[in-house]
């Protein structure tokens, strides 16, 4: 194909090749970024929260005064739930994933040092009876707290006993080698010991990315209320839910019953702002490449319409109509070939200014490549267009004195 | 010779609908998002202290120990918060700075109405009697409690407009009661003052930087040990302590309190920060603060808002990608009008036989393009008004709203983005050789 | 070589029916320099048009090399252009951004001849033309005369069977125009056939055969010579 001709007369006016290359660089960068950047928060937005979320409603419960015996209302409560068709388990908890009500503190190899060194990881706190099973989470080592080991508390960070649960993020962070189990720690000046492992459990706060997100401990403290956690099936909860307020407001009215949502609906809301951005950057995505195809188009437009003596000519001297169009795709790949090095170049940069003043991680590869497959694609099509006219041109042009 | 390049402007556009329409569109798509963006940048930059603003100071003290050197990840490793040791110390020093301490709680009420349950939905501020003149807090009946309630406290409450409907049903309500927390204790209210909802919240930033509703009541901060009801907010600690009851927290090393005062000179100023750095040195003395940089810190309401980061990454993120974007259409923009002008070569080339200098044909053709500019602003205003309502939809906010200076800010824009992208095509035309063009080919 | 046997050309819109060439016949030998003239819109540019392939016609038959073009699809007659004439334009039509090297190369790579194959016929027909020091120049640093021959060189270089004129020297001064006609000449006399289009009665005498076109039709047909053009020029040189 004669690639040296044209390249040769692009260099020489090179004024519309440079503007769609400049575009299409720009172009290129900032759609490899924004595509990271929106499948980061998908990934974020599904990420496991460690509990069952199809069979999980979550409400809240807040008492005023105190002439209630909240132990004893709670074990009411409880009772009731449970015999309610459908449910399979009801308990109150301190904290749910991504519920927004957030505890940490962070946890120590041992209980006297508690230098940095020795205190890497923080962790959310979930305090609650019966939690692995009413959220559904998954053992993977060791076992469920024992009876023995629950304890009453209403306090932030009481230790009775020294069970506790961990996620299976904090057990690879202070134990690599693998076993947890029966291993000791510090957290609050106490010591605590690894009874079990789960393997996901989504801390409250929803800021938190990457490792860290899953950096939870179950204390076995029984809780009275704050949120009232409901497994059942997920046929039966919008049942259960219908009626939640009513029911808990019969059972005791010395207290408030503040919004019901399944364990989606909550994710849902402490997703809502990724959910967003990801709405924005799709549409500045889909702006983007329609300015630069209709831009594109328009320019190749112009530039057949200026050069119709020489189609002309060049079908004179023998051109087929497919050799016209071949030279317009062939002009355009070449300029959008250039544009692509160029904008790979600048993806990496907007990418380094990204991670440097926000918390961008390095981009990969493959969304680079991506961008770029889909920007030759769209180009390509957008010169069709123009192209197609520019075969479509007379050779007897050539032969015209005007 | 304005008006007439203005008006061979709006011939030539009229001449060229499809071309010209390409380009206003480009125009407009750019000016579009990079307003929205800014837009929603301006709501949440926004200090709703106004004139106040160099004059209320958030306080802050290095209320840690154990040798660290900075607490958490301010840049100035300061703790946002104070504890209430502190904040009670401040607020009894003999100065008379209008101040005020600050925390959150979420009271249950209930409402003087029939049948109706109680509410968790309106929040209460714990403050000093000065946080209403500090924070211009309006009111609509009576006033704030009396200077000695801060000293010697009575159950008594200033509620917003709001909460008066919601209890009472609306009307005068000064001096009645209503029942609160414990479903025992009566409340008596003193005053009722206008909604007030600043956003930023900039006087607690501690639960997200926007909030929906404004606080519902404000109770003196002196009633804390009697309320005792837990805060709403953040609570932090250097170090662990064991916290049963709300009593606990009260004396704790927990900072969970935010403390604002108004210094209205620079001498005042001085004096305060004099006065904080002597404090920070006593409490050393007493074995708190044992690090080594006992300090307290002082920052104006633009300052507080900085430090706490109220404008979002995310924000941040789609005001940059907004302005590439409108930089990708500016060279869009530059190609099209290559094209659009260089039809014109003839008809310059006729113009420049006729007397025209180069500087004629340059000005006439950057005034069409400017014209393309105003055209290209005002469909991106528009654009931009269904990009905020669709912005205000995604972040369930109504903070995001065109105002004249963004209206003006986007015409100008445009205008200035468009005569860029247009003097290089105005160049090429007004420097093209008028004979080569003069012949028929 | 080129046989048209009644061809008729009717460009027909709503109102109007044109009849731009009606039964014209001509049949130029191998080896012969033939002009066709007449005056505007006498036809002439159709009857270019339709013996360059460029234009379909409404009736009768042309015979191209022996072959009959008419059924003939696009591609069909791009090839033919391609592989059998070579065109020089009024307006030369040289493409202004290439190069003279890659000007002549143009119609060469529609052929699919081997780089090798190009890179000599190239440099051969610029040699023919007496433009080889100027190979990488562009058409804009050549003058009027210079660039018509390299238009000439562009069309030699496929080696075709006849060269297609359309006005060669309408745009070039007395000068020039001499020297464009000597170089036909010259070509003419190696054996390639000319058939050229003017409306200059100069050329027309210089030719060997002119052939008139009035009103799309062949008006006349005689026989001119080149020794009638020597003796005027003796005649002038002496004067």
């Amino acid at each position: 194909m004669s690639i040296g001709p044209i390249i040769r007369s692009t260099l020489r006016n090179p004024a519309g090749a440079a503007l769609i290359a400049l575009q299409v660089a720009l172009t290129l960068a900032i759609i490899a970024n924004a595509i990271f950047m929106i499948d980061a928060r998908i990934n974020k937005m599904g990420r496991e929260t460690g509990a069952v979320n199809e069979e999980l409603l979550v409400a809240q419960i807040f008492y005023f005064g105190d002439s209630t015996d909240k132990k004893a209302q709670a074990d009411i409560d409880l009772r009731f739930l449970a015999d309610k068709p459908g449910v399979k388990s009801v308990t109150y908890s301190s904290a749910v994933p991504l519920g927004n009500s957030n505890n940490s503190t962070t946890i120590c190899y041992s209980v006297d040092d508690e230098s940095e060194e020795n205190c890497p990881g923080g962790v959310s706190i979930f305090q609650g009876d019966k939690l692995v099973e009413t959220m559904g989470l998954t053992l993977i080592q060791g076992r469920d707290f024992t009876p023995e080991e629950m304890f009453d508390s209403e306090s932030l960070n009481d230790i009775q006993s020294s069970a506790v649960l961990i996620s299976k993020a904090v057990a690879d962070l202070f134990f690599p080698d693998g076993n947890a189990v029966g291993k000791s720690l510090g957290m609050w000046g106490r010591p605590i010991t690894v009874v079990g492992v789960v393997e996901t459990l989504l801390r409250p706060n929803n800021g938190a990315t990457g490792e860290f997100a899953g950096f939870s401990l179950i204390l076995p403290a029984k809780r009275t209320s704050g949120f009232l956690l409901i497994r059942a099936s997920s046929d039966a909860i919008d049942g259960i839910r219908a009626d939640l307020e009513v029911d808990m407001m019969r059972l005791n009215d010395k207290r408030v019953l503040l919004n019901h949502r399944t364990m989606a609906e909550t994710a849902a809301r402490a997703y809502r702002n990724d959910q967003a951005m990801i709405y924005l950057l799709l549409t500045v995505v889909g702006l983007l490449v329609s300015v630069t195809a209709l831009g594109i188009a328009g320019l190749v437009s112009f530039s057949v319409a200026n050069r119709k003596k020489q189609i002309g000519t060049r079908r004179a001297l023998g051109a087929l109509k497919r050799d016209i169009l071949s030279y317009f795709l062939l002009e355009n790949a070449l300029v959008v070939g250039v544009a692509v090095v160029v904008g790979s170049g600048l993806a990496f940069l907007l990418n380094q200014f990204l991670m440097r003043n926000y918390q961008l991680p390095e981009i990969d590869m493959t969304y680079i490549a991506l961008s770029v497959a889909l920007l030759v694609a769209i180009s390509q099509l957008a010169t069709l267009i123009p192209a197609w006219r520019a075969a479509k041109v007379s050779p007897a042009i050539a032969t015209r004195t005007v | 010779m304005f008006n007439y390049y203005i008006k061979m402007g709006l011939k030539n556009i009229r001449q060229t609908p499809v071309l010209s329409s390409l380009i206003v569109f480009a125009i407009a798509l750019g000016i579009g998002t990079s307003m929205t963006m800014i837009s929603y940048y301006q709501a949440m930059a926004y200090n709703p202290a106004g004139a106040k603003s160099d004059q209320l100071f958030s306080v802050q003290l290095a209320a840690y120990g154990d040798d660290m050197e900075t607490w958490g990840d301010m840049p100035d490793g300061l703790p946002r918060q104070m504890t209430n040791i502190d904040s009670s110390n401040l607020r009894l020093a003999a100065n008379s700075f209008p101040q005020s301490p600050l925390y959150r709680v979420a009271p249950v009420i209930e409402s003087r109405r029939k049948d109706i349950a109680p509410s968790l939905d309106f929040e209460g501020l714990m403050v000093d009697r000065d946080f209403f003149s500090m924070f211009d807090v309006e009111f609509e009946y009576g006033g704030a409690w009396d200077a000695s309630i801060d000293l010697d406290p009575a159950k008594q409450v200033v509620i917003s407009s709001s909460l008066n409907d919601w209890i009472f049903g609306g009307g005068n309500n000064v001096g009645k009661s209503f029942v609160m927390a414990d479903g025992v204790k009566e409340f008596t209210v003193v005053g009722i003052s206008k909604d007030w909802n600043p956003q930023p919240v900039y006087y607690d930033l501690t639960g997200g930087a926007f909030s929906q509703e404004g606080p519902g009541l404000f109770l003196p901060f002196a009633l804390a040990k009697d309320l005792d009801m837990f805060p709403q907010g953040n609570m932090s600690g250097w170090r662990n302590a064991n916290v049963r009851g709300f009593a606990d927290v009260l004396k704790s090393e927990y900072v969970w309190q935010l403390y604002w005062i108004e210094l209205k000179t620079a001498d005042e100023v001085a004096a305060y920060k004099d006065f904080l750095a002597q404090y920070a040195q006593e409490q050393q003395k007493l074995g708190r603060f044992a690090n080594p940089n006992p300090r307290g810190g002082l920052k104006t309401v633009q300052q507080w808002l900085e430090y706490n980061e109220v404008i979002s990454e995310d924000n941040r993120v789609m005001v940059g990608l907004s302005l590439l974007f409108l930089l990708v259409c500016l060279v869009n923009t530059v190609g099209l009008l290559m094209a659009k002008f260089l039809r014109k070569m003839n008809e310059s080339g006729v113009r420049r036989a006729l007397g025209a200098n180069k500087g004629q044909i340059f000005n006439q053709y950057l005034v069409e393009v400017g014209l393309l500019g105003v055209l290209g602003g005002f469909m991106g205003l528009l654009l931009s008004i269904a990009g905020l309502w669709g912005v205000r939809i995604l972040y369930r906010t109504d903070i995001a709203q065109l105002d004249l200076s963004l209206v003006l800010a986007a015409i100008g824009l445009s205008i200035f983005s468009a005569l860029l992208t247009g003097i290089f095509p105005a160049y090429r035309v007004c420097n093209a050789n008028p004979s080569v063009f003069l012949k028929a080919q | 070589m080129l046989k048209m046997n009644n061809i008729s050309k009717v460009f027909a819109t709503d109102l109007i029916e044109t009849h731009a060439l009606r039964e014209f016949s001509l049949d130029v030998k191998e080896g012969e320099f033939v002009t066709v003239t007449g005056p505007s819109g006498s036809g002439k540019t159709t009857f270019l048009n339709i013996a360059g392939l460029l234009e379909n016609y409404t009736g009768g038959e042309y015979l191209l090399d022996g072959q009959d073009v008419t059924a003939l699809n696009d591609n069909q007659r791009s090839r033919l252009r391609n592989q059998k004439i070579g065109f020089i334009f009024q307006s030369f039509n040289l493409i202004p951004d290439l190069d003279l090297f890659d000007n002549i190369d143009v119609p060469l790579r529609y052929r699919g001849f081997s780089a090798a194959d190009r890179k000599q016929r190239i440099e051969h027909a610029l040699e023919r033309v007496g433009l080889s020091a100027r190979a990488k120049h562009l058409p804009s640093q050549l003058s009027g005369g210079q660039q018509q021959r390299v238009a000439i060189a562009r069309a030699l270089a496929g080696e075709p069977k006849f060269l297609l004129a359309d006005e060669p020297t309408g745009n070039l001064d007395s000068l020039m125009a001499r020297q464009v006609m000597e170089l036909l000449e010259e070509i003419n006399a190696e054996g390639t056939t000319i058939v050229m289009v003017t409306h200059d009665p100069e050329l027309a005498r210089r030719s060997q055969r002119n052939i008139q076109i009035i009103d799309g039709q062949v008006s006349d047909s005689h026989y001119g010579g080149v020794d009638s053009i020597a003796i005027q020029d003796a005649v002038a040189e002496t004067a």
